[in-house]
């Protein structure tokens, strides 16, 4: 016994060495070799060593590393780092669950490997540290988008891909620009003060998916796995949220962006028929709360974001859930296809409800943090904004969450007959739903965690009669628009949104160049072009291995060349 | 003990050669020969320790002092490279003689020439007398072009052949430019010359010398123009003669440019005086596009990693062209960190001719799947020669733009980068090759025994580590480039 | 997604009381869907279920409406203390009123988006 102890006592002092995140990554690398249930398991035990690892370091701690002459980071260990790795680690927890019975090795370490380094990047010091993270998240999360092995899916993860390392890229460029400008590697709060914290300004803003900046969210999501959603919807823009936080709190430009953010996914989620892309508009959606309130940048306002950020990371992955298991059972997940689901799927149904009630109705885990973030705004005097959270609260609730339960599991019965979500979905979905309603619940524990003191009281009865009759009024609108007929059918469709741009104007306009160059060059350039082909067609032919300098000269030719690389030589030196 | 290192470390080897030769029992000689290896190694990590406490070791052969005795000196620079050589003889001799053509029974004759060979790269690096350099490099260039007249092929032979006359005239070059030297001087010890040759270094036979040493490292180091003999000898000598040969034949030639140039006659004399880098450059340069557009377009792998060996030849010329401490701490480092990379890559081309039974890329198609520890290498020390950040390469580059960078010289930077594009070209068809093309009808599903994967992969993680540990390279390596810039003066 | 050939996985279902099979698509890690003939038939058939009575549909909205009318008359007869930061917020209904007409333009304003954006569901293959 005490050599088992001396293990795990050896095992646990290995693991203390390392920065959290990092034990999910290298352990990410067994799980090809593992089968079965052991492979399971193994892929249970790395988050839930990774969060007692964390939970075991004090606050304050730090760890370092040199590479070149750079001193990186790779630990700084402080509230709010605290609070985001804490929810990042539970929801890898409860999508290691949900995935427990996806057997694919690929998807499984990437998975793991996603996870870690995002979590590794919450506590990345320096912005080194944070771009290898950043690249790292980048990388390993397209695997869940090709794993779904189509090809729709392995063009959204190629478009997915190049937009999130062209994020890593300008981190990059940024990073460069401002140790140039100031010296400094630290990735503490920078401020859009120069070009190249512009750049990296721009980096997080791709990541938050920013409008314009937005669609390769609504793009990818919906095309990765069942499984390789309800991981994504967790890190990556949460991830973004952090690093502005962190760099850019308090930054103006912010507020009008967070506010734009939050209103115009709405507009897309109510007609899109897609209903895992209606939750990524609603992920968006949220999201510009949080944008907010890192642009108010006051303690109250990080306060809600970090707190927003951890109810959002729950209620939104037990609604990809739901619907990730609507998609398991039922093979679509389109509006117009599904309904009258509640029959056969009634406990996933009742979660899925939980889930969309958690998005702003007292007792839930919205209720307690959005309204940090609405009231911060309302404190500070930003009254349009303040109104636009609130209209936004309001359609959030309806089109995000009544509508994804109302057309999944009510509405028409499309006759689809199906058994209930597997038992690891539904213990997942259990666990998220659990965690929702206490925190809505039991506020106090998630306050303790903030990185500032709160002395914020969301159960004040002025306060839950007003959000009551705000989102009730919200449904009766929904009930009326129905009733009345004014409410848009669900239609197959495809909508286009700014992803229009580069996947349509941009061909367009690179095919109106390409032929108008073609028609300059068959005018006036066509010798150049020719000459063009010419030397590309010369530099295969002579480096070809039957070319000249593809092949091995004789050796006389190298007799000669030494004789003339002498004479120069001599040449020069006279 | 530890004061006869130096001699020790050359002796060995070279002593043992003839040993095999008697003792003729495979398994005797190949334990020998292994353990000779394992040894030098010790012994260069151990004078690697001297030479950093005390900056330059010197053991005088019999007590006699120079210049009248042979003494062998080391500093920082050539313990590094002394470190190397027997670093990768090390991790590459266990394989031994397999897929050559040396018949059952006579694998004797192979360890002693390996071992002559080995002796003879460790002496060159290690003396301190510029005879004692011709001589080192003649007995390993002998047993050089027996070992590459091993391979399995019959072409392999005139490879040899060529080799041995381009070889020939490169090693007389060098013989002409110290002649005229020692004329010039009467001295054969490089820390000797370096002094007298104060006074005479205006003369236009010093000037004759150095062009004729230059031209000759040139030729062993295969400088663009000068280059012809490699990409044969490698494609066609045994795989891990190749690994060894790539390894670290060039890396000395580099050692004896840097010699030649920073300690003997001073940097101020040749770039300011003699425009060294007028040459240089631009034939690195050069080097850096054609060695990797030839490799772009080559269809045998073993082919491909040659030409890309001129390429990366052009960079660590490249870096001492700079004439900066930077710019040599880049070349030095690279030594390294090819040695690994590009070690590795001959080794996985071991693996496959071993299980493929070619090396051509045609025949490579799905070894993904086929082989996939032998690909999954192919692909690690492949991101390296790209440089991409947490390998070896990455290191090596950034040294090197770094070190142009401070120079000012921009569109050399540009050039760098650029060509790293093209490598990332030939590493992608590789990995295009295996992973991304079916494999063909029958082909055998086999990966390579673990006598072949544990060197190579030895190598590749070394790679790795090294990619993110680098004090033990780029540390050392600045401190060599600022002994030897500071030594000359 | 590739359609498998024949349905050898398919759930047992009862096509008399209107009920479907789930399209079989190729997704990974698919198993256990097959449906037993009596868990199929504890499901109720198309048009019976609760909430497809218009009966059951007609008492949820008069009891939806029931509520709203007590929170906003909540507001009316002043039974507890409302308070913000702006004075609008403190007449009587405005969360109500602002909820009502947020929703209702936000569909209205997104049905004249349809009008622009809506495209084939194949558009970009």
């Amino acid at each position: 016994m005490t050599e088992g102890a001396a293990l795990i006592d050896g095992g646990a002092r290995l693991a203390a060495m390392l920065p959290p995140g990092w034990i999910m990554m290298l352990g990410a690398l067994v799980v090809p070799l593992l089968r079965g249930p052991v492979r399971q398991g193994w892929m249970l035990a790395l988050p839930v060593l990774g969060l007692f690892q964390m939970l075991a370091l004090p606050l304050g701690s730090e760890m370092s590393a040199t590479f070149f002459a750079y001193e990186l980071e790779l630990l700084r260990f402080d509230s709010i780092a605290r609070a985001f790795g804490l929810v990042f680690h539970s929801a890898a927890i409860l999508s290691v669950v949900y995935a427990m019975k996806n057997d694919s090795a690929l998807e499984g370490s990437a998975a793991l490997v996603y996870s870690g380094s995002a979590i590794s990047a919450v506590f990345a010091g320096d912005l080194i540290t944070l771009f290898i993270c950043w690249e790292l998240t980048a990388v390993s999360s397209v695997f869940l988008i090709w794993a779904s092995g189509n090809e729709r899916a392995n063009r959204s993860g190629m478009r997915y891909l190049i937009v999130q390392v062209g994020s890593g890229v300008l981190l990059l460029a940024g990073t460069i620009i401002h140790y140039a400008e100031t010296g400094s590697l630290a990735f503490d709060h920078l401020g859009l003060v120069g070009f190249g914290t512009g750049l990296i300004f721009v980096a997080f803003g791709i990541k938050a998916a920013f409008p314009f900046l937005h669609n390769w969210l609504q793009d990818a999501y919906p095309n990765a796995t069942v499984t390789g959603t309800v991981f994504l919807s967790a890190f990556t823009t949460k991830l973004a949220i952090y690093a502005l936080a962190r760099g850019f709190a308090g930054t103006e430009i912010l507020i009008p962006i967070g506010a734009v953010m939050a209103v115009f996914p709405i507009f897309y989620a109510v007609i899109e028929n897609d209903l895992r892309r209606v939750l990524a508009y609603g992920l968006n959606n949220q999201l510009g709360y949080m944008v907010v309130g890192v642009g108010i940048g006051t303690e109250f306002a990080l306060n809600g974001t970090v707190a927003h950020v951890v109810a959002h990371v729950i209620y939104k992955g037990l609604l990809f859930m739901s619907m990730g298991a609507v998609l398991y059972r039922v093979g679509t997940v389109k509006a117009s296809e599904l309904g009258g689901l509640y029959k056969s799927m009634p406990i996933t149904t009742l979660l899925c409800i939980v889930g969309a009630a958690s998005i702003s109705a007292p007792l839930t885990g919205g209720f307690v943090s959005k309204s940090m973030i609405v009231s911060a705004a309302a404190e500070e005097h930003y009254t349009v904004v303040f109104l636009v959270l609130l209209l936004a609260s309001a359609g959030a609730f309806l089109y995000l969450g009544i509508k994804v339960c109302f057309f999944a599991f009510f509405g028409q019965d499309r006759g689809f007959r199906v058994k209930e979500a597997p038992l690891n979905m539904l213990i997942a979905m259990g666990g998220a739903a659990a965690l929702c309603l206490g925190i809505g619940m039991f506020p106090g524990t998630l306050y303790g965690l903030l990185p500032y003191p709160v002395d914020y009281v969301p159960y004040t009865v002025s306060h839950v009669v007003t959000i009551l009759q705000l989102l009730l009024f919200s449904v009766l609108a929904f009930a009326f628009l129905r009733k009345a007929g004014l409410y848009p059918p669900e239609l197959r469709s495809t909508l286009l949104d700014s992803d229009w741009i580069y996947r349509r104007m941009l061909p367009w306009i690179n095919d109106g160049l390409a032929f108008a160059y073609n028609r300059a060059v068959d005018r006036g350039l066509g010798p150049a072009r020719g000459l063009l082909s010419q030397v590309m067609s010369t530099v295969e032919r002579i480096h070809r291995p039957d070319g000249v300098l593809g092949n091995p000269w004789p050796t006389g030719a190298t007799t000669l060349w030494a004789a003339i690389m002498l004479f120069a030589l001599l040449l020069l030196s006279y | 003990m530890s004061e006869h290192f130096p001699a020790l470390q050359v002796l060995l080897p070279v002593l043992t050669a003839p040993l095999c030769l008697l003792l003729r029992h495979p398994t005797l000689v190949r334990v020998l020969s292994l353990a000779v290896t394992v040894g030098c190694l010790g012994i260069s990590l151990a004078l690697m320790e001297q030479a950093r406490e005390v900056g330059t070791v010197v053991y005088e052969f019999g007590n006699w002092p120079r210049p009248l005795g042979i003494e062998y000196a080391v500093d920082t620079t050539n313990a590094f490279v002394l470190v190397i050589v027997s670093m990768i003889a090390a991790v590459v001799l266990p394989i031994g003689c397999r897929n050559s053509q040396v018949p059952e029974g006579r694998e004797y004759l192979f360890y002693s020439a390996f071992l002559l060979c080995f002796g003879g790269l460790l002496g060159v690096a290690i003396t301190g007398d510029v005879f004692n350099i011709f001589v080192f490099l003649e007995i390993s260039s002998l047993a050089t072009y027996i070992l590459i007249a091993m391979g399995r092929d019959r072409r392999a032979i005139m490879a040899a052949y060529s080799y041995l006359i381009v070889g020939t005239i490169g090693a007389t070059f060098l013989l002409i430019g110290i002649g005229l030297l020692y004329q010039m001087t009467g001295t054969l010890n490089i820390a000797d010359l370096a002094v007298r040759l104060e006074d005479v270094k205006e003369t236009r036979t010093v000037i004759v010398a150095f062009a004729f040493a230059m031209v000759g490292i040139s030729i062993k180091l295969a400088v663009l123009p000068l280059h012809h003999w490699l990409p044969n000898a490698y494609t066609h000598a045994p795989p891990v003669v190749s690994a060894f040969l790539s390894a670290t034949a060039t890396k000395v030639a580099y050692y004896l440019m840097l010699r030649f140039i920073y300690t003997i006659l001073g940097a101020g004399f040749v770039f300011d005086v003699l425009q060294f880098d007028v040459i240089l450059t631009p034939l690195s340069l050069a080097a850096m596009f054609i060695g990797s557009l030839a490799a772009i377009y080559q269809t045998d792998f073993k082919r491909l990693l040659a030409y890309s060996s001129i390429a990366q030849i052009g960079y660590m010329t490249l870096g001492l062209s700079l004439n900066s401490e930077l710019g040599a701490a880049a070349g030095i480092v690279h030594l390294f960190n090819h040695a690994l990379m590009k070690g590795g890559l001959f080794l996985v081309a071991g693996c496959v001719l071993l299980r493929v039974g070619s090396t051509a890329i045609v025949d490579m198609r799905g070894l993904g799947s086929r082989m996939p520890l032998t690909a999954s290498a192919l692909v690690i020390a492949g991101l390296g020669m790209i440089g991409v950040p947490g390998t070896v390469g990455f290191v090596s580059k950034w040294a090197l733009v770094s070190a142009a960078l401070d120079q000012q010289a921009w569109q050399i930077t540009v050039l760098i980068l650029l060509s790293s594009l093209l490598a990332l070209v030939y590493v992608w068809r590789l990995i295009e090759v295996m992973y991304l093309t079916e494999a063909p009808e029958g082909a055998e599903r086999r990966e390579a025994p673990p006598l072949y994967l544990i060197p190579t992969w030895i190598l590749v993680l070394a790679s790795v580590y090294f990619g993110f540990n680098t004090e033990s390279t780029l540390g050392v390596a600045r401190a060599a480039a600022h002994q030897l810039l500071g030594g000359a003066g | 997604m590739s359609e498998e050939g024949p349905l050898s996985e398919a759930p047992e279902v009862d096509e008399a009381r209107g009920h479907r099979q789930a399209p079989q698509v190729d997704l990974h890690g698919r198993e256990g869907h097959t449906l037993s003939a009596a868990e199929s038939a504890r499901i109720p058939a198309v048009g019976e279920g609760w909430f497809e009575q218009p009966s059951n549909i007609n008492k949820i909205i008069w009891a939806l409406v029931a509520v709203c009318v007590a929170s906003v008359g909540a507001d009316l007869f002043s039974l507890y203390h409302k308070h913000g930061h702006y004075g609008f917020q403190e007449w009587i209904g405005f969360d109500a009123f602002y909820g009502f007409v947020s929703c209702v333009l936000l569909v209205l304003v997104a049905k004249q988006l349809r009008k622009v954006s809506m495209r084939d569901e194949n558009y970009y293959d």
